[in-house]
């Protein structure tokens, strides 16, 4: 009976050893912010409601040189919720904001159904178009929007 | 004083009284041929007392209670004996056993290495096989659940990966090929593996061939092949009902339980399996499986519900002509749980883009479906003569996939997939001597799939097809009473698209050589390929991914070299130990892998990667007291490269190791443990972690599972803790695979 004696042994000594090690576990909370935005859109300008498929503010801590450059990391874009239509001012806030500095910001507009159907209506241009996030802090921003002036995109160099 | 004084005669009058109700067993143990049989262990059943036979074969028992007794002689390398005696009150029974020799474990016969039974002992290539023992014993709910025991195997999910030859391909093309009774049971869209569609109940064995295929097997059989053998029939009929219930524990983290209010509770997990078998007559017998299971998920949106029904059925139309049909339907109403909404949130599926990710709408990162799946087989063999037989079989299975709207219900075919996979095959063995054998046949087969995801958006739907047809035969030649030669071929043409055909052709050589009864050295070589499926092909989507079709691509190829040692010896006269070491090498080419493609702006299956995958593979395993204590263990080192880039290879581990104890040594109670080890993988692929936060994150894999049961009367009861040390992991990028659960299982056999 030695040998099931030792496999024993050695059974536990294994499961203290495994025993002790928890795998993965939830990663050290980032510092984080928040921003909040008002957006003035000239009213004249809206095209049609069925020319949008979905409206957002974006901050990008990159600046894109297409929109292939936004897929390249998606994870790293910060976005609100959906804007409304139609109106001549909208508020959004955005919480748990990683901190940061974010170069490339401003209102998209999704004109199709493709996931790279998206294009900038308005930019953030205070700062040179750049702010920051800061620990615990809230970043206040404006956007102006006019439809008919879109700004270049790809972004010149 | 008085009191131990007392004491000390009542032990006195209680010894006194027990020799007085006891009675004295003795007598002998001896081979068929009236041989003595020395160190048999003789016991009285029931009761700690026993005795070893000497070297004459005489044993005595003394002290044992009087009344009726069941005497039990067991003996490695015999089947157990037992007698029923009546031992009378300082009286003397005589009993004589005769044992039987017991074909050992290790001449277990296979199918799969050569199209033929044959021992596998002299299988010249690796060759892992799971008995049904192994799958009854375990909480075996899927045989995913199976194949993670199984040494060189790891599953990256739902996609099995032998030797490192899948990695992870997002559940598209298998590279491993899963045969039913010899049916492949690849899903005629994406050629992946439903592994919960199965009878477990009548499962016979399952055997995995680990290596290139392809020279017997044709396409998928790139890294190997699962062979599920289903149950003949019983003489007597069998009834068996199984029932288990459980659940998975809560995760310990409350950071991971903030955003999904059922993350604070047990999630339930049960299911009921009946089986009946019977052999009603020498012309006809049948069985039948129905199974149900609910599973509620450990993740949100992963909640799942199925219900299978198989059947078997063979007619003896002659002693020498038999038909067989094995049927089954299955239906899963399922969540399928995409990639997770990152490492601070794993619980909860994530969303691509720029979608709200809230945990009470389903998010994109779940795929709800009703499944349908339909098999049927149909055999005939003949055999014309003691040395030639043939086979003729035809196959169907079809697959109707279609998605669950927001009320769980099911939308239209249109919205989703209906695919066919059927065809037929001959097979011919003949054996013109007894060291001679051929096996020959051509099969032909088609895939047929229309699929809302092989379309631009409201195009109308289109049916892709892929006919293939191929020809093989093996030669098997015994030199002497050692050597064994094996070499085959076989051709297989495919059109891939219209007016596009690839042609393969795929050969094999083995060599085998015992040296003596109990160990063989086999080397082989072989070739393996895969056609991409369907989906890989044809996808072209943005549901979940920008994906888009790829017609130009090609079939992956493989080319493996091995040699291996298979041996076993007795330890003294109560224990087997088996070894088997195996050194492999596999290269690979044309892989097709998942790609972010720019131009595209989307993803693409594209044929990407050459590599090369060499390894050692060791297995042990020890069995004891009449296979009543079994210890195995299996270690696989793993050395995978990308020989374009010199890299490792991406999703491959390492190091991969199984270890497991099963022991029935104390009365009826059966206790088990069975660990399982990978390193971190060696790299992964950052392509999806663009749009999957922590799609990166990696670990060791380091789970326990712990199971006790006992067989009272013709119950079996047992309880089952899977993943005891509760550890975190993921199988593949972006899923936390399951934590603890407890299971709780009964069975009645009839």
């Amino acid at each position: 009976m030695a040998t099931p004696f030792r496999c024993f042994i050695l059974c536990v000594v294994l499961f203290n050893i495994v025993g002790c090690d928890h795998g993965l576990a939830p990663p050290d909370e980032p510092a984080v912010g928040s921003i909040e935005g008002v957006i003035h859109y000239n009213i004249a300008s809206w095209p049609p409601a069925d020319t949008f498929f979905d409206l957002r503010f974006v901050a990008l801590p990159f600046v894109p040189r297409d929109s292939t450059d936004l897929l390249s990391d998606l994870n790293a874009l910060v976005i609100s919720p959906g804007l409304r239509l139609g109106v001549a001012t909208d508020t959004f806030q955005i919480a748990q904001v990683n901190v940061g500095t974010y170069v490339y910001n401003g209102v998209a507009q999704q004109f199709g159904p493709g996931l790279l159907d998206w294009r900038p209506v308005g930019l953030y241009e205070d700062n040179g178009g750049i702010f920051l996030v800061r620990p615990n802090e809230t970043t206040q921003i404006e956007v102006i929007v006019d439809f008919n002036v879109l700004p270049p995109f790809p972004p010149p160099p | 004083m008085y009191r131990s004084l007392f004491l000390l005669v009542w032990g006195c009058w209680l010894a006194a009284s027990v020799h007085a109700q006891s009675g004295t067993v003795i007598g002998t143990v001896v081979e068929r041929d009236g041989g003595p049989l020395p160190g048999v262990n003789v016991i009285i059943e029931g009761t700690t007392r026993g005795a070893a036979t000497n070297i004459a074969g005489y044993f005595e028992i003394n002290n044992v209670a009087a009344g009726p007794q069941r005497v039990l002689a067991t003996a490695i390398g015999y089947h157990a004996e037992a007698a029923s005696i009546l031992v009378r009150a300082a009286d003397t029974v005589r009993v004589n056993l005769v044992l039987t020799p017991q074909t050992l474990s290790t001449d277990e016969v296979v199918i799969t290495a050569a199209r033929r039974e044959q021992l596998l002992q002299s299988v010249p290539l690796s060759l892992s096989v799971l008995p049904a023992e192994a799958l009854e014993a375990r909480p075996i709910i899927s045989l995913d659940d199976a194949l993670r025991y199984v040494s060189g195997v790891q599953m990256a999910d739902n996609q099995v990966n032998i030797r490192g030859s899948s990695g992870f391909s997002y559940n598209t093309g298998s590279r491993v090929l899963l045969l039913l009774d010899g049916m492949s049971l690849l899903s005629p869209d994406s050629e992946s593996i439903s592994y919960e569609s199965l009878p477990l109940a009548q499962i016979e064995r399952v055997e995995v061939v680990k290596g290139p295929g392809s020279a017997l097997y044709g396409s998928s059989a790139l890294g190997g092949v699962i062979n599920v053998i289903t149950k003949d029939f019983p003489s007597e009929p069998e009834l068996d009902i199984r029932m288990f219930g459980g659940v998975y524990m809560p995760v310990r983290y409350q950071s991971w339980r903030r955003t999904w209010n059922d993350a604070d509770i047990p999630r339930p997990i049960g299911g009921a399996n009946v089986t009946y078998a019977h052999q009603l007559s020498d012309q006809f017998g049948y069985w039948l499986n129905v199974a149900h299971r609910y599973d509620a998920g450990h993740l949100n949106f992963k909640q799942e519900r199925s219900t299978d029904i198989y059947a078997k059925f063979r007619w003896r139309l002659s002693p020498s002509l038999h038909l067989t049909t094995l049927s089954g339907w299955t239906r899963r109403k399922a969540d399928a749980f995409l990639y997770w909404n990152g490492l601070d949130d794993p619980l909860n599926p994530g969303n691509l883009g720029f979608a709200d990710n809230t945990s009470n709408d389903s998010p994109n990162g779940t795929n709800d479906n009703l499944t349908d799946r339909v098999m049927l087989h149909l055999g005939v063999s003949h055999v014309v003569h003691p040395s030639f037989f043939y086979s003729v079989k035809g196959r169907i299975f079809s697959a109707l996939i279609r998605p669950l709207d927001e009320e769980k219900e099911p939308r239209s075919v249109d919205d989703g997939t209906l695919g066919f996979r059927y065809g037929g095959e001959v097979q011919l063995n003949w054996s013109p001597s007894s060291d001679q054998f051929l096996t020959a046949g051509f099969s032909g087969d088609a895939l047929a799939t229309q699929s809302s995801f092989f379309q631009e958006a409201d195009a109308p739907p289109l049916i892709r097809s892929q006919p293939e047809a191929g020809a093989f035969a093996q030669w098997e030649q015994m030199l002497g009473s050692s050597l064994n030669l094996v070499a085959g071929v076989r051709y297989d043409v495919y059109q891939i698209d219209a007016g596009n055909t690839e042609q393969k052709v795929s050969p094999k050589l083995n060599v085998a050589y015992s040296l003596s009864e109990r160990l063989a050295l086999r080397g082989s070589y072989g070739q393996g390929f895969r056609v991409p499926s369907l989906a890989e092909r044809f996808i072209n989507n943005q549901s979940f991914f920008p994906i888009v079709l790829n017609l130009d691509l090609q079939p992956e190829l493989s080319e493996g070299y091995e040699v291996g040692v298979r041996g076993n010896t007795t330890i003294s006269s109560w224990g087997i130990v088996t070894l088997d070491v195996a050194a492999f090498s596999t290269n690979y080419r044309r892989l097709v892998e998942p790609t972010f493609v720019p131009e595209e702006r989307a993803f693409q299956f594209v044929n990407l990667i050459r590599a090369r995958i060499k390894g050692l593979e060791a297995e042990v395993a020890f069995t004891a007291f009449n296979d009543r204590l079994q210890i195995h263990a299996g270690y696989t080192l793993l050395d995978a490269v990308d020989r374009e880039t010199n890299r490792a290879l991406v999703f491959r581990s390492k190091h991969l190791l199984k270890a497991g104890i099963s022991s029935q040594l104390v009365g009826p109670i059966e206790l088990g443990i069975d660990a399982r080890f990978a390193s971190e993988f060696e790299r992964v692929d950052t392509d999806f972690a663009r749009f999957v936060p922590d799609a990166d994150v990696v670990s060791p894999i380091q789970v326990v599972d712990v199971r006790i049961a006992a067989h009272v009367s013709r119950y079996r009861i047992a309880l089952f803790a899977r993943n005891i040390f509760d550890y975190y992991y993921v199988e593949r990028p972006a899923i936390l695979a399951p934590p603890r659960s407890l299971l709780f299982q009964i069975t009645r056999s009839f």
